[in-house]
């Protein structure tokens, strides 16, 4: 093949220093700064498919609705399915669909956040995409991250992905109901996660029944 | 796990930034990537080559290097390395998010996080 080398004064060396990830950072400060201009108190919450995001956050706003004026952000990939059910609870409810992103990002969530009566809310709930991995790049702006982990994922969930855990404020291990079934100690996960965090909050749940919702509810300090 | 979003969004940049400064080819892209974010730099790597087919930046050499993690402490002041803890049970290391020094976990992480176009390198006549 034949190579033309430029001479030395048509090569420019550019230092652009553009941080993509740290623009979501910034955006994610932003919306920080305009949840606490009108007070409200924003929590992420993350875990794998399944693994009880939409039922525990059903649980918090059915338990929490005499207390705070309740919304949802309900991140997804396509359908409206978690959305409905959280509407059932009382919370007002936007959908965002991602359409083939792994994640929520800072941008979406302040589309959502023009799209409801801030006014009118004092506590709100972001439902990430079913994702144990990418929403750990990218954080959306709340106060606190809670992570679901069901016993129904085996036993090496949290030692897998130690990164989404260490960014958490609470973790909470669900369908502790299924333990024996599935040979999954919540014990040891709660080990696992103090390890990787030490001050991690750490509270065991059955969101269909409701069992251990309120040590949730007081780990969040709602 | 974003890799192609994410280099889908450099290659854009990129274009643009030479196009601004008219320039007839890109010859070089520095991307750095830090050890905490989910991008694999081998797939950036190869994404970034498919992005910039037939483009001005189709023949530029790639250097995608990794940015170690570095975390300082509140309480004790330690800047450094992120302590990791071995697992003998799954013969797994993973990253334990408190101070190696005085084992606080009022950390903050100051480097790792990066997915950064450092510099590019373009021609012009």
């Amino acid at each position: 093949m034949k190579v033309v080398k430029p001479d030395a004064g048509e090569i420019f060396d550019i230092e652009l220093e553009e941080d993509f990830l740290r623009r979501n950072r910034e955006l994610a400060a932003e919306n920080r700064r305009f949840l606490d201009k009108y007070g409200i108190h924003a929590i992420d919450v993350m875990g794998s498919i399944g693994s009880g995001k939409t039922a525990l956050i059903i649980q918090l706003a059915s338990r929490l609705r005499g207390r705070h004026k309740i919304a949802t952000i309900a991140g997804d990939l396509t359908t409206t399915v978690d959305a409905e059910r959280v509407k059932s609870s009382g919370a007002s409810v936007i959908q965002i669909n991602t359409g083939k992103e792994c994640h929520l990002d800072a941008n979406l969530v302040r589309k959502a956040l023009s799209e409801l009566d801030l006014a009118e809310i004092g506590l709100l709930f972001i439902e990430n995409v079913g994702n144990l991995i990418c929403p750990a790049d990218f954080p959306l702006g709340s106060h606190q991250r809670v992570v679901v982990v069901s016993v129904t994922e085996g036993p090496y969930t949290v030692v897998k992905h130690p990164f989404i855990f260490g960014e958490a404020d609470v973790t909470v291990i669900n369908k502790i109901d299924l333990c024996q079934a599935t040979g999954v100690e919540p014990e040891e996960l709660k080990e696992q996660l103090l390890r990787i965090k030490p001050n991690l909050k750490v509270a065991k749940t059955n969101c269909i029944t409701g069992e251990g919702v309120e040590t949730v509810v007081e780990s969040l300090g709602l | 796990m974003h890799e192609l979003s994410m280099s889908q969004a450099i290659a854009d940049f990129v274009l643009e930034e030479s196009a601004k400064r008219r320039a007839q080819s890109v010859s070089r892209v520095e991307i750095e990537i830090g050890r905490l974010s989910f991008l694999n730099p081998d797939q950036v790597e190869f994404w970034l080559k498919l992005c910039f087919k037939n483009t001005p930046a189709s023949e530029a050499e790639l250097q995608v290097s990794v940015i170690e993690a570095e975390i300082s402490c509140r309480k004790c002041g330690y800047t450094g390395d992120l302590k990791m803890e071995f697992d003998p049970t799954y013969h797994f290391t993973f990253p334990s998010f408190s101070c190696p020094r005085c084992s606080s976990s009022e950390i903050t992480v100051e480097k790792g996080r990066e997915c950064m176009v450092k510099r590019i390198e373009i021609l012009c006549r």
